[in-house]
């Protein structure tokens, strides 16, 4: 037991950041802002469950309901994000060759990595799956729909419901491993199949942005929305019996015909059964996935070698050799690769449906301003989120990161080369995204290029200090033992400035629409104002840059 | 991406489409009133009944257990869709407890076994319809025993 607990704290403090516990103060200030921001979520819960309630998108009572369905959608993120990580953390760690020397029965070594995925999974719940069942408890309590108890009961079945994406992932991650081997190894395939996902996307929003009726006009079909908002939570709950199964547990048993929630006999006698379910799991992950564990994780270790190169090497230039080995390194990581082509392709995606439902809308004014600012709101929200992969680059390089310091050449050119494919790939993305946009509203060339542009600056500036978010505080270390870093700092900070920078930047996009359509009816001034704003925040960033980098390479 | 980035969005992406739908539209004035033509109670456990006299729909409940009446109203464009709930006023606190909820709908809970009418109609005053529930509420074997 002594071993068991020594073991998950050790690969705890590599997958979550305890930097802050070393002193009181900061313990404190981290622990109140974890509380604040999970009081915020269920607070913002409670709010958007009234409001919906009071302007009648459903009853009170439906409130089950929605639980269903958000803890359903919770639930199928975590079995998809829990069976790749653990796949990848059982089978290709890099700590497992470290895990296998200690002088610990083997088993141990197997438990404790669930146990250590099983607590890290309980801490992203309390950012989403936990403040949200709270929040609906608040509501269902409120109205009297629910017991005061269901606040203390909530966090048992909650605590075994967590561990079902982990034991499920577990299972997964065998048959998963395989087909990831498998593709590994014909790398073509991974293109083939991600090319026909991708056709597969694009043929459903086609069909969708055709089933657009000619004329909508939400005040008026409000009703039959609501109609069919109901229908669709009814069958939601009627298709899903053991979703219901799960919150009937949390909840409590309807004591009432479509009303009250009552935690009784029953509600015990579920949550044994939830009990035993998660108990049978756990022992077929032990029976099945275990053994496959050792035999890769001793194989690994034992006997593999890695390949040797038999290409003959080819002397480049010192310029083109590090654009050279970034070429590769974003074609070889499909992690990588994929997630720019994702969000480089979903974003215009997102907004041709987009402006295909607001086509379909009869606007005043104000309609049309706004339009404009969720536009770019919408444009910049994925386009700078997904720059947070930027700020693990350095980081992921592991101990090799350490061999910058050392090269034969000015840092900032590796440095600046890391980001050349994300620079070059984004400006068709941008300016198809700005021509379907200004195309659909009736933006002349100048508008559309300008405004291409101003984006364009926008996402080189944030993905310029979300790279210098990771060089100054790097995680090497932690990518160089285990590979995956679940809450990089850097990540996190990089996510919440992209969030930050587009609403300000939206929030600015309407002042200035609004202002250039009435006093010059026309809407280049304010495209050339949004350009200036984005220029000065780019070269703020790209001067930020530099000079720190000058300072923690050469001046350090 | 992370999955609460991914949420996010989404949930951002659909305000988009609801707050313009909402605050954008152009208003238009529409002189014609549309009234209600039918109700439907859409309460799980109603059974519509045909070719009675008494009532269109009859709901079974236990004793004490409670029961929330929600109803839909038809055509869905009606100009007052709100809808009153009408009741023996003598057999209120005897027979059964009434609570109107605010949203829409009504709790009853039957205190007694026997039957009870409810009959919902539209607050348009000029829709000449009404839908009339028959709550039962069945003696209980305890009560059949004395």
């Amino acid at each position: 037991m002594k071993n068991l607990k020594t073991l998950v704290m050790m690969q705890l403090r590599n997958k979550i950041d305890f930097s802050w516990a070393k002193t009181k103060m900061n313990i404190f200030r981290t622990l109140l802002f974890g509380f604040l921001k999970f009081a915020i979520i269920t607070a913002i819960t409670y709010v958007v469950l009234y409001l919906c309630q009071v302007i009648g998108i459903f009853y009170y009572s439906e409130s089950p309901r929605i639980m269903i369905l958000v803890v359903t959608f919770s639930l199928i993120l975590s079995l998809i994000s829990c069976t790749k990580d653990l796949m990848l953390n059982l089978y290709f760690a890099e700590d497992n060759r470290v895990l296998i020397t200690f002088p610990v029965n083997s088993n141990i070594i197997f438990l404790s990595k669930l146990i250590v995925f099983y607590i890290y999974e309980i801490k992203r719940s309390l950012s989403f799956l936990i403040p949200i069942t709270l929040g609906s408890v608040i509501l269902l309590v409120s109205k009297g729909c629910a017991s005061p108890f269901a606040f203390l009961w909530m966090w048992f079945p909650l605590l075994l419901i967590i561990a079902i994406p982990v034991l499920l992932g577990a299972i997964l991650s065998i048959p998963t491993m395989y087909v990831y081997k498998f593709f590994k190894r014909y790398s073509i395939l991974q293109v083939i199949l991600f090319g026909s996902i991708l056709t597969l996307v694009i043929i459903a929003i086609v069909r969708l942005i055709n089933l657009i009726p000619e004329k909508i006009d939400l005040i008026n079909q409000w009703p039959t929305i609501k109609k069919w908002l109901y229908q669709f939570l009814v069958n939601v709950e009627a298709n899903l019996p053991p979703m219901r199964f799960l919150i009937r547990i949390i909840v409590g048993e309807q004591a009432s015909i479509d009303a009250d929630c009552v935690i009784n006999i029953m509600t015990i006698l579920k949550f044994g059964l939830l009990l035993v379910i998660d108990f049978a799991l756990l022992a077929f992950v032990y029976l099945l996935a275990r053994p496959l564990f050792f035999s890769i994780m001793a194989k690994n270790f034992e006997v593999n070698k890695s390949r040797q190169s038999h290409n003959k090497n080819v002397r480049h230039s010192k310029y083109f050799t590090f654009v050279n080995k970034e070429l590769k390194i974003n074609l070889r990581t499909i992690s990588i690769s994929i997630n720019y082509l994702m969000v480089y392709i979903v974003v215009p995606i997102l907004i041709l449906l987009l402006n295909a439902l607001y086509g379909a809308m009869d606007l005043k004014y104000l309609g049309e301003i706004l339009i404009f600012t969720f536009n770019i709101l919408i444009i910049c929200l994925p386009l700078l989120a997904s720059n947070a992969l930027v700020a693990t680059y350095y980081s992921r390089e592991g101990k090799a990161g350490y061999l910058k310091k050392v090269k034969p050449i000015y840092a900032l050119y590796p440095l600046f080369t890391k980001l050349f494919f994300n620079l070059i790939l984004s400006i068709p993305t941008v300016f198809i995204t700005v021509w379907i946009f200004g195309d659909s509203v009736g933006f002349n060339a100048w508008n559309i290029i300008i405004l291409g542009f101003a984006i364009l600056l926008l996402h080189y500036g944030h993905m310029i200090y979300s790279a210098l978010l990771d060089v100054m505080n790097p995680q090497n270390e932690q990518y160089a033992s285990t590979g995956v870093v679940n809450d990089n700092p850097n990540e996190n900070k990089s996510t919440i400035l992209a969030f930050i920078l587009s609403f300000v930047y939206a929030v600015i996009a309407f002042i200035l629409f609004d202002e250039s359509g009435v006093q010059h009816g026309s809407y280049l001034p304010a495209c050339i104002r949004m350009l200036i704003i984005s220029l000065v925040y780019c070269t703020s960033c790209v001067i930020l840059f530099i000079k720190k980098i000058k300072a923690y390479y050469y001046e350090g | 991406m992370k999955k609460s980035v991914i949420l996010t969005i989404s949930i951002i992406y659909i305000l988009a489409i609801v707050v313009v739908g909402f605050l954008g539209i152009a208003l238009k004035v529409y002189n014609e009133k549309v009234y209600v033509e039918k109700i439907i109670c859409i309460t799980d456990g109603y059974v519509a009944v045909e070719n009675d006299e008494y009532c269109d729909g009859v709901i079974t409940v236990q004793k004490n257990q409670e029961v929330v009446i929600k109803c839909q109203v038809e055509p869905d464009n009606a100009t007052n869709p709100n809808l009153r709930f009408d009741y023996d006023s003598d057999e209120l606190g005897k027979k059964f407890e009434f609570v109107e909820n605010g949203d829409g709908t009504c709790t009853i809970k039957m205190l007694d076994s026997g039957t009870t009418f409810i009959e919902i109609v539209p607050t348009d005053r000029n829709s000449n319809i009404s839908l009339r529930i028959k709550i039962t509420c069945k003696p209980s074997l305890e009560d059949i025993l004395g």
